[in-house]
């Protein structure tokens, strides 16, 4: 142990005498480690911090399985929501399951407490809070009594608490106004609390009346808790057999319907797994090439210390006295970066967790910050980066000591050793950074090809605001209408409005909203078969204002009413599917809303990607507001004002309207695409920072190695410059050890591509993993830099003076 | 035990390869160094000397023949078992004096005594006592480059005697010395072996192997020749 002092004293001290090198090793080793531990942070807080619930490995969420559709992928299949009545249904019927609850998110217009605006909020099942073993920091949280009628009740998050009660202690039981609804708060949840991904502050009481299979509409998601000891598989078997009884007992609403039981946890963060693997990927990646790197400026140096190992060595040093002095000055390098680097991962997850939050699309949640495990996991990547580094260059420079103690002794052979070594390594950092480059490089196409959709519309110009009308105020056709009318008419009289309408869920940024359909006058499908389509509630000059063109027939119009038959303007992807090479306009489809439900076709517009840039545009029905009135509305202004100073102009106008309506998410479409490949757009930014990092590692170390090199063959330059050698044949001579290094380090590089590139296919988007434009371009840039890399020390080898050279030992 | 054979070698040889060529180091070494010997290895360069002096020291292996170490054969020794013998037994002194630069005058004195493990403050007063026999004892926190040529040799003879080796192996400790350093470090290895200890030292100048009691002559990696100091000789040399 007190060898160990001794050896660590004199490793701090060594190191501080050279301050150059060990500063630069610190960095490099800092950037390593504060990658991993930041990715780390990130990965702790969404993957692997416990939902903070009882037993939080027993909760499951429970959802239903459409038949399979194509485009449809396989999350929204698997995460489908289910209907009260199947959710009920499971409730009644399921063993395996200890209880079932259900919750759908849904806005609320706060009107008081303070000015009236749009809050998250959700209605859950009576039962929600005690499947999740949640009790209420302050009062309670709701029991079955809850849904019974009598005054509506409403549990609130913390944050709401303290933001909109001021922190009273006394707010239990006191009042607060929901859509123009008195609520009486029975209850504050702990701060500890929180769903990943729910928007919801404030939660009321969801009635789900057994036996009432007319609301087949799915919307809602469930919960579950599996029993003590019960596997997830059976669960999952059993209410696949549920389903599947349900689907022959009630065929209209269920045929070819199943169900699917996940992990809470996996529900809820699942699909962030994927890029913050990728990125714990890279970041390792990383690692690896700056231990190779500080390994090669360790054997770089190594050469001045081979008298040093030998003089031990001759004193009764073992190898292994001599291996630990070496892993103990790399131990200490590995601290000082490691150090750094936890300061740099602090700032980094607060710049993240602050800055980027969720316009990174990443979903993150809770705290992302340096807890307990993200320090561990730095001090053990840190301890294993000491290893991985030092190991190399200490068992290197242990060995073959016996030349190096005589006088003027070179240790050649040692040199040799050495240099084999550092090729390797060097070898190694180019192939590491290519696979970071071309994964950058298949990143950047892809989002390229992605910024290249079509998103269907023109997003510039056009300004986008969300409001729900209260369900106390608007809860008829009429009043609806009116508003709809009255506000465009006044949005229209704005200077420099072109156009004015709304929908019922923006594209891109609004929630699903799917229906079956069938064309008027042919069979009716047998159930579970029937085509599917996006459907949306337009009014206004919605498609004006969108700039989603007209492709045949006319838009909605005033006449268009409650009143008249319906009418439906449709999309050119549903013309395709279900018309093809005939005329659409006119023709009848069906859709089950309601009770009238055969709808003429009066227009096609062309296809918008409602789901995302990255998503298949799915075929879509547009339906007349005043034919579907919807209290939820996003409406669209098409201005050449920025969204920013026509905010306030709108705000005003929604005010003079309806002082108490609030307004949310005032934002140009530009910022609704841009939200929409925030993810793919943050991964490229940080992979692409994490390859270029790669990049001037591999370049340093490439123009390490071979300026050493050069050294080396100072006396063999000058012979050959005496014998006649030129300035170009001395220049090629150089180049060609630096590019031979790169060289094989590119096969090798490629080779490893080749095989991983799969697991980044699921982060692509019209790119294949193997794209060969992609993989040349890394493979062409980092030849390129490491060109250059060899190209400063071949210049130097030219400007050797062939006498002095000759004149050396 | 004074006068018992420490080393004994028998039919040595050293063979390097490199790059498909040979070099015969040590072509049939036969030697015997008694205990108390002050035996100096004469030659000119390339002749093998440092080489004889690396395979008495353990750093290096010969290629074939016997090299016993107080009657014990030590080719089938282990790596750690020759570190150990290193340590315990021989004390090297070089004629680059190799003292580690990041290291005190204490430290570099201390080194050998830490791989042997012993107790801080024994290990205290073996340094003292050392670098006092050396007359460096007040240079103890100094660093090798603030020390002169001379000094930093006699810092490198107390670090070779501060473990109370069986033999002292120098290997041309003059060379890098001024003709007074030379003369004053050749006093003290004299004075060293007046109070008993071994010494075996590579040279190739012959005021100083007069120092020594026995030179053997070395060339093209034979013992060619083997004489003993006149007794007159050493008196001359020892005045």
């Amino acid at each position: 142990m007190k060898g160990l002092v001794r050896d660590f004293r004199l490793a701090v001290r060594r190191l501080l005498r050279g301050q150059g090198f060990a500063a630069m090793a610190a960095l490099t080793l800092a950037i390593g480690i504060g990658a991993n531990a930041t990715i780390f942070a990130l990965v702790d807080s969404t993957l692997l911090k416990p939902l903070a619930f009882r037993d939080p490995e027993r909760l499951v969420a429970l959802n239903e399985v459409p038949p399979p559709r194509e485009g449809t992928p396989e999350k929204f299949r698997l995460h489908n929501p289910a209907t009260p009545a199947n959710l009920l249904d499971w409730r009644e019927r399921s063993r395996s399951l200890e209880a079932v609850a259900a919750g759908v998110e849904a806005p609320f217009n706060l009107s008081s407490p303070g000015e009236p605006h749009e809050i998250g909020g959700a209605l859950v099942s009576t039962n929600f809070f005690s499947l999740l073993g949640t009790t209420a920091a302050l009062g309670r949280v709701f029991d079955a009594a809850a849904d019974s009628g009598g005054a509506p009740l409403a549990v609130a998050t913390h944050a709401f608490w303290l933001s909109q009660l001021g922190g009273d202690v006394n707010a239990v039981g006191k009042s607060i106004r929901l859509d123009d609804e008195p609520y009486t708060l029975i209850g504050v949840l702990p701060a500890s609390f929180e769903i990943p991904g729910s928007r919801a502050d404030v939660w009321i009481p969801l009635r789900m009346v057994a036996g009432n299979r007319k609301n087949y509409g799915r919307y809602l998601q469930g919960y579950g808790r599996l029993k003590p000891g019960v596997p997830l598989a059976t669960a999952q078997a059993e209410l696949k057999d549920i389903a599947a009884r349900l689907s022959d007992e009630f065929p209209d609403q269920n045929k070819g319907w199943s169900a699917h039981v996940t992990p809470l946890r996996e529900f809820l963060v699942g699909d962030v797994r994927q890029p913050l693997m990728l990125l714990l990927g890279a970041v390792a990646i990383l690692l690896l090439i700056v231990c190779a790197n500080v390994a090669n400026l360790l054997l770089g140096r190594a050469a001045g210390r081979s008298t040093e190992m030998a003089v031990r060595t001759s004193l009764g040093a073992s190898r292994g006295d001599l291996v630990r002095q070496l892993l103990m000055e790399s131990l200490v390098l590995a601290l000082m970066g490691g150090g750094i680097g936890l300061l740099l991962a602090a700032w980094a997850t607060d710049f993240i967790a602050t800055q980027l939050g969720t316009a990174s699309g990443l979903a993150l949640h809770g705290d992302v910050r340096m807890g307990g495990a993200v320090v561990a996991f730095t001090a053990a990547v840190t301890l294993f980066t000491a290893l991985l580094f030092g190991t190399v260059p200490a068992l290197a420079t242990s060995g073959s000591v016996q030349s190096s103690l005589r006088a003027g002794g070179r240790g050649l052979s040692a040199d040799r050793v050495r240099g084999r070594w550092r090729n390797a390594l060097i070898v190694s950092e180019v192939a590491l950074a290519l696979v970071l480059l071309a994964g950058a490089g298949l990143l950047a196409r892809s989002f390229q090809k992605l910024l290249e959709v079509d998103p269907g519309f023109d997003p510039d110009h056009a300004t986008a605001m969300r409001m729900t009308l209260t369900a106390q105020r608007y809860n008829e056709a009429a009043p609806i209408f009116q508003f709809h009318d009255a506000l465009f008419r006044r949005i229209g009289a704005l200077p420099g409005v072109e156009a004015v309408g709304a929908i019922n869920s923006l594209p891109i940024a609004g929630p699903r909203s799917f229906t079956d359909f069938y064309l008027a006058g042919e069979p009716i499908p047998a159930p579970g078969t029937a085509p599917a389509a996006e459907i949306r509630i337009v009014s206004g000059e919605y498609f004006k204002a969108m700039g989603i063109p007209l492709l045949e027939g006319r838009t909605f119009q005033s006449g268009d009413d409650g009143r008249a038959p319906r009418r439906y303007v449709v999309d050119e992807a549903l013309v395709q599917r279900c018309f093809p090479g005939r005329d659409p306009i006119g023709r009848h489809i069906v859709v089950p809303w309601g009770e009238d439900r055969d709808g003429e076709i009066v227009g096609v517009v062309k296809t918008v990607h409602h789901q995302g840039l990255n998503a298949v545009a799915e075929p879509t029905i547009y339906w007349a507001s005043a034919q579907a009135p919807s209290q939820r509305l996003d409406v669209v202004v098409r201005s050449r004002m920025p969204p920013k100073q026509l905010a306030p102009l709108l705000r005003d106008q929604v005010a003079a309207l309806d002082p108490t309506q609030p307004i949310s998410e005032i934002r140009g479409l530009r910022e609704v695409i841009g939200e929409n490949v925030a993810r793919p757009r943050l991964l490229l930014l940080l992979i692409g920072f994490f390859a270029g990092t790669a990049l001037l590692l591999a370049g340093m170390g490439l123009y390490g190695v071979i300026s050493h090199a050069v050294s080396l063959r100072t006396r063999e330059i000058g012979i050959r410059m005496a014998l006649g050698a030129t300035p170009g044949s001395v220049t090629g001579l150089i180049l060609r050890d630096g590019m031979t290094l790169t060289l094989v380090g590119l096969a090798a590089g490629l080779g490893i591509v080749l095989v991983g590139s799969r697991l980044l296919a699921g982060a692509l988007y019209g790119v294949p993993p193997r794209d060969p434009v992609s993989l040349a371009l890394s493979a062409s840039f980092l030849a390129a830099v490491a060109l250059v890399a060899s190209w400063v020390p071949a210049r130097r080898a030219v400007r050797i003076d062939p006498m002095a050279a000759l004149r050396q030992e | 035990m004074k006068g018992e054979t420490l080393i004994r070698l028998a039919g040595l040889t050293k063979v390097f390869t490199t790059d498909e060529v040979e070099t015969h180091a040590l072509a049939g070494v036969h030697l015997e160094i008694r205990e108390g010997d002050y035996i100096a290895i004469a030659g000119p360069s390339g002749c093998g000397k440092t080489t004889l002096l690396s395979i008495l020291g353990l750093l290096e292996s010969p290629t074939e023949g016997q090299y016993e170490l107080r009657g014990r054969p030590v080719a089938a020794l282990g790596e750690a078992e020759r570190a150990r013998v290193r340590n315990r037994e021989i004390g090297f002194i070089f004629q680059a004096f190799n003292l580690i630069g990041d290291l005190t005058v204490e430290e570099n004195v201390d080194l050998p005594l830490s791989y042997r493990g012993l107790e801080a403050s024994e290990r205290r007063q073996r340094v003292a006592a050392a670098l006092e026999k050396v007359g460096m004892a007040h240079r103890l926190r100094h660093y090798p480059a603030q020390l002169s040529g001379g000094q930093q040799q006699r810092v490198a003879v107390a670090r070779a005697i501060a473990g109370e080796p069986a033999i002292l192996l120098a290997d041309e400790p003059t060379g890098n010395l001024d003709s007074k350093n030379g003369e004053a470090v050749m006093e003290l290895l004299r004075d060293l072996h007046r109070g008993g200890t071994t010494v075996c030292m590579v040279t190739h100048d012959p005021r100083y192997a007069r120092y020594a009691d026995r030179t053997v002559h070395m060339f093209d990696g034979q013992i060619v020749r083997e004489e003993a100091m006149p007794a007159g000789e050493l008196l001359e040399a020892g005045r």
